[in-house]
């Protein structure tokens, strides 16, 4: 039997959807993307720019802008939901019971994004459960969180925080349980303490496990959409207007799919070349 | 002893603060849909629903039976696809070492690729052809993801199964084909839960391409959601049809619970 043929024959069907779901389109944007493909143009032709698109976005201030707002969502995104996630991750891992808590902290990871945030949108409303559970604690005057653009960013991020630090802690979790106990027995026989384990095992061992869960998460926060569609929609003026979501409203509200197409080719090199600089600094494989 | 005791409340005290934070929203959106409008806003707020409704079930029932339906066939189709395909690529992948290491790479750069990049080529693509607002046109979206996923998903699972059964089989004269559908298949059938059901959660969760690739009659759960943004937002209603969409996420949360690693990082992190 001739086994190479057996390969092919069992690749071909998935391949050859790949080709038309994959390859084909992320060619297709290219060629738009060097286009002036605008379709409120009366034409139904449009011409080849070649790497006009990509020039313009240097000097369009709202593009500008938005990456600096996403680089802010990341930024808090990682501040919030790294500590917090690798909280949770010890304190389960010292749970015997913790299978019965696992579920319940990895329904948010798995809840539709466009769900959590409509949760947001009801949790911190001026009047909502939110400022009342602050009310308890304090703070009198009523946050109007999504609604004002001192606040609307960082209630975006809580909604993702609360969305995605369980993945954090899951993916940590899996790599304390992975530490052999040898290693924190020995540790605790010699009388280290048990913050001293953690400093000088758990953490140094955890260094290639936390690299691979927060370049996840970046390039997530890097391409965030929904959460920001439903709660602010960008707003309140420009306040929320991350990058995809900015590349969205030009290709279509205002149907200059060629500059779209432009604006996520350029967050695809960001990517890239984060990606490769942050594997090297990580040593990540 | 005392000392382990003390321990062990903060301990306890410290996963009640965290499945309150974690939970109270879900159980929020269930007093939402079950308490007349009027008193959702009143304030201070009360915990359990002062009074109770099911006008907000039926409300949604009736205006979300389009979008469930268009969520089940679109993931339900999806999934089939990624699974029927994707099983035999992996294990062609797997066995006779085909992709080598930049399988995972490529597999794992789709699911970073900004969202805007696919939209505009499919949408290009399905205006042209006339297919905007049809279930294939977001089923063919949607498999750009779900297949390379499911695909190296397979692979990882077939590349820690042993393989002497599959061997002694083949000595005995089974041909490959027969290998896979006696051998193999039988004793994947738990992984194949597994891709099937994240495939399908993907498929079932995502947004923009839904919302770009549709309109009137092929839009998804969602999407119909977040059609109530803004002023129009009847909370109870939206928040039963939002319960709705939660399904699939409780189902896999509680009954995979040993694959959510795996399957979250798309198999780069085996769990």
């Amino acid at each position: 039997m001739n086994e190479r043929r057996v390969a092919y024959s069992l690749m071909l069907p998935a391949l050859m959807v790949l080709i038309l779901a994959v390859i084909f389109p992320l060619l297709f944007s290219i060629n738009v993307a060097l286009r002036k493909y605008d379709l409120r143009l009366p034409t139904e032709e449009y011409p080849f720019i070649g790497l006009g698109n990509f020039v313009r976005a240097f000097y369009d201030s709202y593009f500008l802008h938005s990456l600096l707002i996403t680089v802010e969502f990341i930024a808090l995104g990682v501040a919030l939901q790294l500590p917090l996630g690798l909280g949770v991750a010890v304190l389960l891992s010292k749970l015997s019971w913790r299978r019965y808590v696992i579920p319940a902290i990895a329904i948010p990871a798995l809840t539709p994004p466009i769900v959590a945030g409509y949760m947001g949108i009801i949790l911190f409303h001026p009047d909502g459960v939110v400022n009342y559970f602050l009310s308890l604690l304090g703070v009198s005057s009523k946050i109007p969180w999504y609604s004002s653009p001192n606040t609307a960013l960082i209630t975006c991020v809580l909604v993702d925080t609360w969305q995605w630090y369980p993945f954090i802690t899951l993916v940590l979790l899996a790599g304390i349980l992975s530490i052999p106990p040898e290693y924190v027995e020995a540790a605790r026989i010699d009388g280290a303490s048990e913050a001293g384990i953690f400093r000088h095992i758990t953490l140094p061992l955890l260094k290639g496990v936390i690299a691979v869960a927060l370049i996840f998460r970046m390039l997530e926060m890097l391409r965030v959409f929904d959460v920001i569609y439903i709660v602010t929609y960008g707003g309140p003026g420009t306040a929320t207007q991350v990058t995809n979501f900015y590349s969205y409203l030009v290709g279509f509200h205002y149907w200059d799919l060629g500059y779209a197409s432009a604006i996520g080719w350029i967050l695809v090199i960001i990517l890239s070349v984060f990606v490769t600089y942050y594997m090297k600094a990580f040593r990540v494989s | 002893m005392r000392l382990s005791i003390l321990v062990g409340a903060v301990k306890a005290v410290l996963v009640a603060i965290l499945l309150f934070v974690t939970l109270f929203p879900i159980y929020w959106m269930i007093v939402t849909s079950l308490e007349p409008w009027e008193l959702v806003l009143v304030w201070p707020p009360s915990f359990l629903p002062r009074e109770l409704t099911l006008e907000y079930w039926t409300w949604a029932w009736s205006r979300f039976l389009l979008p469930l339906r268009n969520s089940l066939i679109i993931a339900g189709v999806t999934t089939v696809i990624s699974v029927a395909l994707g099983f035999p690529a992996a294990y062609s992948f797997s066995r006779f070492r085909i992709g080598g290491t930049t399988l995972p790479f490529w597999v794992l750069s789709l699911r970073f690729l900004p969202g805007i990049v696919p939209c505009v080529a499919f949408y290009i693509l399905f205006r042209t052809f006339g297919l905007l607002d049809t279930h294939l046109a977001v089923i063919t979206a949607h498999l750009l993801i779900t297949l390379p996923f499911s695909i190296w998903m397979f692979k990882v699972f077939l590349d820690a199964m042993p393989k002497d059964l599959e061997e002694a089989a083949l000595v005995d004269g089974c041909t490959r084909y027969q290998v896979i559908s006696k051998v193999v298949l039988p004793i994947s059938l738990p992984s194949i839960a597994v891709v099937a059901l994240f495939s399908f959660t993907w498929s079932w969760n995502e947004f923009m391409m839904a919302l770009i690739l549709t309109k009137s009659q092929a839009y998804t759960l969602p999407v119909m959601i977040a059609g109530f943004r803004g002023a129009g937002m009847i909370w109870g209603g939206v928040s039963a049809g939002a319960l709705l969409s939660l399904v699939p996420a409780v189902i896999l949360a509680v009954f995979f619970q040993r694959y959510l690693v795996a399957g979250l990082t798309m198999g780069a992190i085996k769990g």
